[in-house]
């Protein structure tokens, strides 16, 4: 019987799974290359809906990655949103560990 | 995505180019620079308006192209894309493209002064050695040195700010810089301005098409 993935030494079952999601993950990624972005930006660069976005950003600022700014620019309500130092190391564990992961296997 | 195909740097890129697609950079530079061939008119020797009348119209020119630039990012870019930061290493690229245009603009304020001390004083153009030449020789090297000018500041300008249509405008400015010594006619100014504001103004009406509005709910329409 195959090994299962969870008892896999690759280090799979430790990936952070708040990361590994497809929408957050583009989202994390963009917010690392970035110092801080607004809602409409993130939008436009992820192509999230902004539900999704909305649903996402509480996840990751539940866990402490990311940061939310709420303020006005002008009249106009503006959100800005950036990573911690918490979410930006998240992010960097969590690059090294799928390298780690996909260089391991085999052709 | 998956993270293998995530190369950050390029990312970085794409996010930062994404923020001039909508072309009122190329409407700006293309209106600055029709607006400096009506000044350059005057070379024409053109007496319907006068030089002050010229500057007049050259300064208002700027200005407007300065409003249409910054109105369209507030009223219509911004609300489309929404508003971003980048980080210290975008701030060091523009402190260094500072400093190192400071450096050519000085040496080409030099070389500038030089030339013009040449004509004027034809004792020292023979204390250095420079041969007499013909008028339409001597225009040839201004023509030749005003583009040189021109073209390799403006690409350094897009190389800093990571801008390739920068590339487009160097080239197309330096050989209309070389048109306008070299045939004496603002015209070639005047065709480059539209040559970088048309393709300008096509990006943006696209752009405009690309990007709505955001819903209302959104927290920062």
């Amino acid at each position: 019987m195959p090994e299962p993935i969870s008892d896999s030494p690759d280090g799979l079952a430790d990936i952070d799974r708040l990361i590994h999601e497809p929408g957050r993950l583009i989202l994390m990624a963009v917010l690392y290359v970035v110092q801080s972005a607004d809602f409409t930006f993130l939008m436009t660069q992820t192509g999230l809906t902004w539900g999704n976005l909305s649903t996402h950003m509480t996840r990751l600022e539940e866990a402490g990655y990311i940061e939310v700014e709420k303020g006005y620019k002008g009249r106009r309500p503006n959100t800005m949103l950036k990573l911690t130092d918490k979410g930006r190391e998240a992010f960097r564990k969590y690059r090294r560990e799928m390298k780690g992961v996909l260089d391991d296997l085999p052709e | 995505m998956t993270i293998n195909n995530i190369d950050l740097k390029e990312l970085e890129r794409k996010v930062y180019r994404s923020t001039y697609q909508d072309g009122l950079w190329d409407i700006y530079q293309g209106g600055l620079i029709c607006s400096f061939a009506i000044f350059a008119g005057a070379w024409e020797g053109n007496e319907t308006l006068s030089t002050w009348q010229r500057m007049a119209i050259f300064l208002a020119g700027i200005g407007l192209s300065y409003l249409i630039f910054w109105a369209g990012k507030k009223y219509l870019i911004l609300p489309r894309i929404g508003r971003v930061k980048f980080g210290p290493l975008r701030e060091r690229r523009k402190r260094t493209l500072f400093a190192v245009m400071g450096a050519i603009v000085g040496f080409q304020v030099l070389i500038v002064a030089f030339t013009i001390a040449l004509w004027n004083f034809p004792a020292l153009r023979e204390a250095f050695g420079f041969p007499a030449m013909p008028r339409r020789m001597e225009a040839l090297v201004v023509a030749v040195t005003g583009a040189l000018f021109v073209g390799p500041s403006l690409a350094l300008v897009a190389y800093f700010n990571d801008f390739p249509r920068g590339y487009y405008i160097a080239a197309v400015l330096s050989l209309a810089v070389f048109c306008l010594i070299w045939f004496e006619s603002a015209a070639a100014i005047l065709v480059a301005g539209a040559l970088v504001l048309l393709p300008g103004l096509v990006l943006f009406i696209r752009f405009l098409n690309r990007y709505p509005l955001p819903p209302h709910e959104s927290p920062n329409a």
